[in-house]
């Protein structure tokens, strides 16, 4: 009888104890799958943030709610600012004020206006205008696989992601549901005012950036449907001539007067993109930290319980193997033996956990959406997990080693005995 | 002795091929120690061990094992089986490694020969840990029988075996060491069994034999 065959035998025929140490890995196997896959997802959660120039202008709130609302399309639907600052910033215009001091905004090289206004689908939809796509930066500025920007308030270019997604292409008619509040969203009645149909001027080249999942047209389209929305009175002294943030390009050394400007003589305020990701990184990181010292607990802790189950199996073998070895068999047929069982074990265990790890993937992904950047922009595949089956393979396969060590000390005559 | 005390001495000791040997003593005085002695499975601190002109000692740990597996048929008291395997697939094991393996190579008709000079056909495929203590000696012999060695060792075969049982292993022992093709088969069997004492030709006793 082979190693080989010697292995098989000893696992399916002691169901009972193989299938625990089978289902205990597989288990830990799906866990630590999972984990790492979320823990990597979470680590790349950021990477998705759309460029978005030097500094970000939005109406008062933390640093790092304006930096995720613009860039990363997070949050609830943010507060207005007034159309009159963009264009007062844009022109470049000389502002004096009551005090008598006066700001001379020459420091901005692009204003890019941004306003939400409708979804398609979970896309959202904002208004702007050919800044956006015409940069100080050139590769910052999206380009279009086929079309144009929106030109009319009846057209719109979709994003890389929404037109893969959803099969779109230029001169498709869609239809967008206003959102301009979280408030008072429309019901969707059916009725023919409360949505927006629109057609797809253009589509624009991957990013790999959460610009890929959205859709871009013009402010006075995007204006129009915030005129129309319920109690606008109340949230906006502007009414419907209003943005939500706007993108900047700076010169050297112009984040400061810009600063001193918004935050202190308007109701806006502005932050500096790298350094609000830098704290979001930094906030951010203590908790990937946590998240993983916790994973790599739990891996650790599984894979110490299923070494003890192994190591206990295997053990008390001992007798067996020793009367293996009185009749005939080398050590090196044993070890063998016990080496196949080892692999065996963690194969099979391996390729259910990796059957749970696909199965529930998708599950923990989709409740945990909103923490997570979508499927669509980074895509965490049942490979992410590889390393987790590689270090399940080595923990069964090493766990063979104690009672590899044991047989290669075994007194055969003692153990007879 | 790997402890480095000193179990017991015994003056020389020839066995000659196709002698019955029967080892006989009380218990604890190291009949099993010297039974494992001659199987290799445990190393004098002084002397030598020869079996067919292999001296033991100068054999490493493969070495003894691939002779044993050649020419040993061991029946152990106890722990004989792997509980885990079936009656025949225990019977394979001591297969001789030349034998090819697969159906049609003769393994198969060689093991249902063995199990059936035993009479435990009907329990071939039982898994050993269901047999009682006699069916699992009777698979212990079964399994000499089927690797025809030329030496055939046995540790107290009969002790925990009623009449008929014990007196049915020790026959098939003989059998299976009765000579075959003009091959002489040697048997040494150690026990304290009064039974078995008529089917030996040369009786040691362990206890006035060592010191």
């Amino acid at each position: 009888m082979t190693p080989f065959n010697l292995a098989q035998k000893s696992l399916t025929r002691r169901k009972l104890s193989s299938c625990l140490a089978i289902v205990s890995i597989a288990l830990a196997v799906a866990c630590c799958g999972v984990l790492l896959r979320l823990y990597l997802l979470m680590s790349q959660r950021f990477s998705t943030l759309g460029r978005g120039g030097d500094a970000i202008v939005g109406a008062k709130a933390g640093g790092i709610d304006i930096l995720l609302g613009a860039l990363n399309s997070e949050g609830r639907y943010p507060d207005f600012l007034p159309y009159k600052l963009f264009e007062t910033l844009r022109a470049q215009q000389g502002v004096s004020f009551e005090d008598g001091a006066r700001a001379e905004p020459d420091y901005l090289r692009a204003t890019i206006p941004f306003l939400y206004f409708a979804k398609y689908y979970n896309y959202r939809a904002v208004g702007t205008d050919g800044t956006f796509f015409n940069r100080p930066q050139a590769d910052e500025s999206p380009t279009f696989r086929e079309g144009h920007q929106a030109e009319t308030p009846l057209d719109i270019a979709v994003g890389a992601s929404v037109a893969e997604q959803k099969n779109l292409k230029v001169g498709d008619e869609i239809t967008l549901r206003p959102w301009v509040s979280d408030q008072n969203l429309p019901s969707g009645d059916g009725s023919h005012s409360a949505f927006l149909k629109l057609k797809v001027s253009g589509v624009l080249n991957p990013t790999h950036s959460m610009w890929d999942r959205m859709l871009y047209t013009t402010v006075p389209l995007a204006q129009s449907v915030v005129a129309t929305s319920p109690g606008l009175n109340d949230r906006s002294i502007w009414g419907s001539s209003v943005l939500n943030y706007f993108l900047i390009y700076l010169k050297p050394r112009g984040f400061q007067p810009l600063k001193d400007l918004i935050n202190k003589r308007t109701v806006a305020q502005s932050i500096f993109v790298l350094d609000e990701k830098k704290n979001l990184e930094e906030l951010t990181g203590t908790g990937q930290a946590v998240g993983l010292f916790v994973s790599a607990l739990v891996i650790l802790l599984g894979g110490l319980s299923v070494a003890s189950m192994l190591t206990t199996r295997f053990d008390a073998m001992g007798t067996q193997l020793a009367v293996l070895r009185a009749i005939g068999y080398k050590k090196s047929e044993v070890a063998q033996a016990l080496l196949w069982e080892g692999f065996l074990l963690g194969l099979s265990a391996c390729l259910i956990g990796m059957g749970l790890d696909a199965l529930l993937f998708p599950i923990v992904r989709a409740i945990l959406s909103s923490s997570l950047p979508p499927p669509e922009l980074i895509d965490a595949s049942i490979f992410a997990s590889s390393p987790v089956w590689a270090a399940a393979m080595a923990a069964t396969i090493a766990s063979v080693v104690f009672p590899l060590l044991k047989l290669y000390r075994q007194d055969v005559h003692r153990s007879l005995q | 002795m790997p402890t480095g005390r000193e179990l017991f001495v015994v003056p020389d000791l020839k066995i000659e091929p196709g002698e019955r040997v029967l080892i006989q003593g009380a218990s604890g005085r190291g009949k099993t120690t010297l039974l494992h002695l001659i199987a290799g499975l445990f190393l004098p601190s002084e002397g030598v061990v020869e079996i067919g002109g292999n001296r033991l000692t100068t054999l490493n740990d493969d070495e003894r094992c691939e002779l044993r597996r050649a020419q040993f048929g061991i029946v152990f008291q106890k722990l004989n089986l792997l509980e885990h395997l079936t009656a025949s697939e225990n019977v394979e094991l001591a297969l001789p490694k030349s034998l090819p393996s697969g159906k049609g190579t003769g393994r198969d008709e060689i093991v249902a020969a063995a199990l059936k000079s035993v009479k435990m056909t009907d329990h071939a495929d039982d898994r050993a840990a269901t047999l009682s203590l006699g069916e699992q000696q009777r698979v212990a012999v079964a399994r000499v029988l089927a690797a025809k060695p030329a030496i055939i060792l046995a540790d107290e075969p009969t002790s925990s075996l009623d009449d008929e049982n014990a007196e049915f292993v020790m026959s098939a022992l003989l059998e299976a060491a009765s000579p075959k093709q003009g091959q002489a088969r040697t048997l040494v069997v150690v026990s304290h069994d009064a039974r078995v004492k008529k089917s030996f030709q040369r009786i040691i006793n362990f206890s006035e034999w060592a010191r």
